[in-house]
């Protein structure tokens, strides 16, 4: 550990010519400064002595050794911690603990492994490798590589079991015929104490030479439930070294895999468990799935939760009679039975019934109203459970007339045993019946009941009896009622009547009947015999897979052993409501690995480092600095411009930076500023020249037209192409349908669904109305139906005299065009966004047409019908258009002219 | 034969491109000397007499003897019965002769912001050249057979005759040479020679009758030695080196023998009656200019 070595130590010998370099360095001189000098007459006249060399500096020369030491030292090759070379020949022995408690340092055995691998390889060992957590079927131990034993290594994954290292202490036979001659073993622990430490470590010591490694250091934690608090989850952390100060998180998430509560926890140095609350609705608690330490790759840090641990909300209907003392209320003993199971809702009971309750007790309660029956009634059918206790008033109805919701038929008064005027004695509970909910359930000896309300006898009554008493009397009578379920109890939930209540026993009765609710959680209740598919499976270091081929279904017996190869931990049943078994048992020891007899020592932790790149480097730059001094010695490097070029260099790296960095937004094209400047009306090129001049000069008179009338002052008209210009800077596009016209490109109706969606008006025309007679009667029809198939549009209705078309600018009763037979059809509700303006106006009412005129003014198109007078309709229908596309709903205020005027004149 | 018309082709074009980057210099340079030459022509005035020459000098009444030409007939016919006869300021033309140090010696410029001297002293020579040229003086190059130039085109025919991108470190000494007897002589160089050989120039001149100035162009660094620490110099003519280790210490011993050069040559000067001139690249070439020719213009004067 931390040993330096040198991968050629010989090239270390060069140090010794450093003392030669010494003198080498001591007797060259730094070169002098060089000057040119004319006066040089003068200067002969002044060499009286010969100049004897100058001294090279003392630390010049010490860099200059320091330089050389290094350049040697680098060659040399030096690595820390480098792998020692093997030198024994007796086969490795490598015992690997691939348990759920080694996952959590996974990669320190792999390299440990990798390491033992390579050394094998260096000296051709044969090296065995034995897992001790549990397989389904150990493959057979053999000799293997080095090379081998890597891939093995590099393959091998911690399994969601304990060590099992009994097992593997028997296996350890197998390998006797190989060991002939001694053997290295290594025992790659996970740190965790199990049964039979010592037999394994006992067994490998008398193969070979055992070392055992084990990570005693490294935090290692462990995630257990607690009983649960009201309303809150609990957990308990826990870790094997107490020694630093640690701190985390634990984290909640729901089937789905939403993370639903989070709860940090801090360990101080010397604590060893920290416990852990998560604060959850109980409506969120229900839906935990994975309670999981965060950061901490381990089986054993994940908690998986099914629909056992969910928690029931149970109603308890406010008695009128209640007691002021606790231990003489039923709510008490039915609320400590259940109190970590389920949270409790004591209310009048309509209220309980429109709340979210799977479960009622109505605790001694009579009579019902006939409205409460009934809902009750109801809610019993949509599959709550109604849980009944007997009591005196119900003893008292019962003797009345018969009470409703009961399941079996009552005989009035009750029945006491032991008393002063009886000759019975108290009974003890029977064995349960198979077909009871409580079957299998352990009728307890010490459970008396003393007094109880009595059933008709009847076959019916035996076969709604879930529990009845030694002498054949029902305890608890249940029946199924649509899908819920209506169970009494014949005695009181207080210990008046019977010991019932202050027995383990009504605890498990409550909890299963509280299972039967069709309205809470799910439990299994599919018997003892059905099994359950795995659905999710835990791997060692925590993660959910999915299962594999071989993974067998459990039942739910099984479910609550101890995971192992054939009951791998993870989630079994129906993803709704699965079953759980974590990988580890509740009991379960968590304790470090103490073996006596042999030495434990740590896992290498440190990776070999190369030392020579840094010395290489500090030699170069030691070079560089020489050369820099010995320039400047020499007159030959300035300060001043050697200063400046640095800053230079300095201020230059800063610029280029800059520069390099380019402008994230592409350049604007230059038609698309001339657009966003000017205010321009455009069109969609309908692929017909004929067509397309025509709306051109159709789009230029109308925007004559603007110009003379309105405020809007349009530029020439565009033609634009939708599938690369930007439609963003236009308000107002005119589209043009020729026969047969193509479906535009995928990117050209994304762009125009853009430009509608982002408050343009398209206007789309096609120039048929005096042709039409319907939808698609002319191929402009069925090349717009064709085009309109593929846009995304809205909703559209015939626009009428009181759209705001029609009164953006001029009042019209429509929107003229050359011809008006056919309806315009415009978005049904523009209310919503873009300001009220419609998106789409579709019409064929050929409004180019009427507008199209040539540079005189003179129409170039005859209307259809009208005249001039026709055409001026048609201008001001084009003016509305514009308008609305450039004001939105800011006239739509006039469609209501009338009322308001009717309204002021009232 | 196609091979050795291009050769000659070839070394056409070699020669232009050196004579067109050599002119290139010219004109800044007689920029600058042009400049310098106004600043200090202001400052002077003719010969004062009548004599031959050029600028009009006075009128004077006609007197017996005085040929014809020589009458102003303009003049003449505004007065009533008088002729005047027009005579020119006396401009005797005689030849300066110029020498500058050809050698590497004078590439030298310590600082970046300082001339060499030998551009310094070619500046000084040609804006001579201008003055004495404006004087209707002849300029001729000592050492060398061609006639001497006069007129406008002086200053560039002086700068072409100095070779400025030449350097010959064999003619580093002053040459031994022989003038027109009332020839003056300017001798431009930092005399970093034995003094004898510049003695022996002098004495040969000034036997054949030549006046002249010796005008030591200096840099900064040469007389102040501002060096410190380990220093190998290096001549620019030989290419010597010496190496020095405590540079600084040795400013005063550079100094006392600095002088004591210069002291040889001004001795040198003196002994024929010549003028010694320094002149230091940092300082303002126009005084040199103009104490220069004021030497030179007395020297004429005094031969007159």
């Amino acid at each position: 550990m931390g040993a330096l070595s040198f991968t050629s130590p010989l090239l270390l010998l060069a140090l010794g010519a450093l003392p030669l370099i010494w003198l080498l360095l001591r007797a060259t001189p730094p070169s002098p400064k060089r000057e040119n000098f004319p006066a040089f007459i003068i200067l002969r006249q002044l060499k009286t002595a010969e100049e004897t060399p100058d001294r090279t500096p003392w630390w010049l020369l010490l860099m200059r050794l320091l330089l050389a030491g290094l350049i040697i030292l680098g060659l040399a090759g030096p690595v820390l911690n480098a792998p020692a070379p093997g030198t024994q020949a007796s086969p490795m022995l490598l015992v690997v603990d691939n348990s759920w408690a080694a996952a959590q340092h996974w990669r320190t055995r792999q390299d440990a492994l990798r390491e033992a691998a390579a050394e094998a390889a260096q000296t051709d060992r044969p090296v065995f490798i034995l897992t001790t957590a549990p397989e389904r079927t150990p493959a057979p131990l053999e000799p293997m590589t080095g090379e081998a034993a890597r891939v093995a290594a590099d393959a091998m994954a911690p399994a969601p079991f304990a060590a099992d290292r009994a097992s593997a202490a028997d296996r350890l036979a197998e390998l006797d015929r190989y060991f002939t001659s001694g053997a290295e073993i290594r025992w790659l622990s996970d740190g965790l104490a199990g049964e039979d430490d010592q037999t394994l470590a006992n067994a490998l010591s008398e193969r070979g030479e055992l070392s055992i490694y084990d990570d005693a250091r490294a935090p290692k934690y462990q995630l257990r439930p607690m009983p649960a608090a009201e309303n809150a989850l609990a957990y308990r952390v826990e870790r094997l070294d107490a020694a630093a100060q640690a701190e985390g998180a634990v984290a909640a998430t729901a089937r789905d895999g939403r993370e639903l509560a989070r709860a940090e926890f801090e360990f101080a140095a010397g604590e060893m468990t920290r416990n852990v609350t998560l604060n959850l609705p109980l409506a969120l608690a229900n839906e935990l799935s994975i309670t999981r330490i965060e950061g901490v790759a381990s089986a054993g840090a994940v908690r998986l939760s099914d629909a056992r641990d969910r928690r029931a909300l149970i109603g308890l209907a406010r008695n009128t009679a209640s007691s002021s003392d606790n231990l003489l209320k039923g709510d008490h003993y039915i609320r400590e039975a259940l109190n970590p199971y389920a949270s409790f809702l004591e209310d009048e009971l309509s209220t309980l019934l429109q709340s979210d309750v799977s479960v009622v007790v109505l605790d001694d309660i009579g009579r019902l109203r006939s409205s409460e029956r009934d809902d009750l009634s109801a809610w019993v059918e949509r599959g709550g459970v109604l849980i009944r206790f007997a009591g005196p008033v119900l003893a008292e109805a019962a003797q009345d007339s018969a009470p409703d919701l009961i399941p079996a038929p009552l005989r009035g008064g009750g029945r006491a045993f032991g008393g002063a005027l009886t000759w019975d004695t108290p009974q003890h509970l029977d064995i349960f019946p198979a077909e009871s909910p409580f079957a299998g359930l352990d009728a307890a000896d010490d459970v008396l009941i003393r007094r109880q309300v009595l059933a008709e006898p009847g076959g019916e009554t035996t076969e709604r009896t879930w529990a009845r008493l030694k002498d054949g009397t029902p305890l608890v009578t249940g029946a199924r009622q649509g899908k819920g379920v209506i169970a009494l109890f014949h005695v009181t939930a207080t210990p008046d009547w019977s010991d019932l209540p202050l027995s383990g026993l009504f605890i498990d009765m409550l909890r299963r009947l509280t299972f039967l609710s069709a309205l809470g959680p799910d439990a299994a209740s599919d018997g003892a015999d059905a099994r359950y598919a795995p659905l999710r499976l835990l791997t060692g270091e925590g993660r959910m897979t999915r299962p594999d081929d071989a993974a067998r279904a459990l039942t739910a017996a099984e479910l609550a052993l101890v995971p192992s190869p054939i009951r791998e931990p993870g989630f079994y049943g129906a993803p709704e409501a699965p079953l759980a078994l974590n990988a580890v048992p509740d009991g379960a020891a968590f304790e470090p690995l103490s073996i006596s007899g042999a030495a434990i020592q740590a896992y290498e932790a440190a990776p070999p480092v190369s030392l020579s790149p840094p010395l290489v480097v500090a030699a170069l730059l030691l070079l560089l600095a020489d050369g820099i001094i010995a320039l400047m010695l020499s007159g030959r490097l300035n300060w001043r411009p050697a200063a400046a070029a640095l800053l230079a260099v300095g201020v230059m790296s800063g610029p280029m930076d800059r520069a390099s960095a380019q402008p994230l937004d592409a350049p604007i094209e230059g038609k698309i500023v001339d657009a966003a400047l000017t205010t321009r009306l455009a069109y969609i090129a309908s692929g017909d020249s004929a067509t397309d001049t025509l709306t051109e000069q159709g789009l230029a008179a109308l925007s004559r037209e603007l110009y003379r009338r309105t405020a809007i002052e349009p530029a020439p008209p565009e033609r634009i192409d939708p599938d690369t210009d930007d439609l963003s800077v236009y308000s107002f596009l005119y589209w043009p349908i020729a026969p047969g016209a193509e479906t535009p490109s995928d990117a050209a109706l994304a762009n125009i669904e853009n430009f509608m969606r982002f408050g343009g008006l398209l206007l789309i025309d096609t120039r048929d109305d005096e042709r039409a007679v319907g939808a698609g009667s002319t191929p402009e029809g069925q090349a717009l139906q064709r085009i309109l198939g593929a846009l995304d549009i809205p909703p559209l209705r015939p626009v009428d005299d009181s759209h705001v078309l029609t009164r953006s600018f001029y009042l019209l009763n429509s929107l003229y065009g050359r011809n008006n037979n056919n309806p315009v059809w415009v978005e049904a509700d523009s209310s919503g966004s873009n300001d009220g303006v419609t998106a789409l106006i579709i019409g064929g009412r050929d409004w180019i047409g009427a507008w199209a005129a040539d540079s005189f003014g003179r129409p170039l198109r005859p209307m259809g019908s009208g005249g001039p007078r026709a055409r001026e309709f048609a201008y001001r229908a084009g003016v509305n258009m514009v308008m609305v596309a450039f004001t939105g709903n800011y006239k739509s205020d006039q469609v209501h002219t009338p009322i308001l005027l009717e309204r002021l004149g009232k | 034969m196609a091979k050795t018309t291009s050769g000659k082709m070839e070394e056409t074009l070699a020669v232009r491109h050196d004579a067109e980057s050599a002119a290139a210099l010219f004109p800044p340079m007689l920029l600058e000397a042009e400049r310098m030459a106004q600043a200090v022509s202001a400052g002077l005035h003719g010969r004062r007499r009548a004599g031959p020459g050029e600028t009009f000098w006075q009128h004077r009444p006609y007197a017996f003897g005085d040929p014809v030409s020589a009458i102003d007939w303009r003049q003449s016919a505004r007065a009533a019965d008088r002729l005047y006869v027009r005579q020119n300021e006396w401009e005797a033309a005689a030849a300066a002769y110029l020498w500058r140090d050809p050698s590497h010696s004078l590439d030298y410029a310590s600082q970046k912001t300082l001339p060499t001297k030998r551009r310094r002293a070619d500046i000084l020579l040609a804006a001579l050249t201008i003055l004495l040229s404006q004087a209707g003086e002849r300029i001729g190059m000592l050492g060398e057979d061609r006639r001497p130039f006069q007129g406008r085109t002086a200053p560039e025919r002086m700068l072409e005759a100095l070779h400025i991108g030449e350097f010959n470190d064999a003619t580093g000494a002053p040459p031994v040479a022989s003038v027109p007897a009332g020839g003056r002589v300017v001798m431009a160089s930092d005399f970093f020679t034995a003094p004898e050989s510049v003695e022996r120039a002098v004495a040969a001149l000034a036997s054949s009758g030549a006046q002249g100035v010796l005008l030591q162009v200096c840099d900064p660094a040469e007389e102040d030695f501002p060096f410190e620490g380990r220093v190998e110099f290096r001549d620019l003519e030989s290419k010597d080196r010496l190496i020095f280790g405590q540079t600084a210490s040795l400013a005063d011993a550079y100094k006392a023998k600095f002088a004591a050069h210069r002291g040889a040559l001004e001795a040198i000067a003196q002994q024929s009656g010549w003028r010694f001139f320094v002149h230091r690249t940092d300082h303002a070439p126009q005084t040199a200019l103009l104490s220069l020719f004021t030497a030179i213009a007395d020297m004429r004067a005094w031969k007159a």
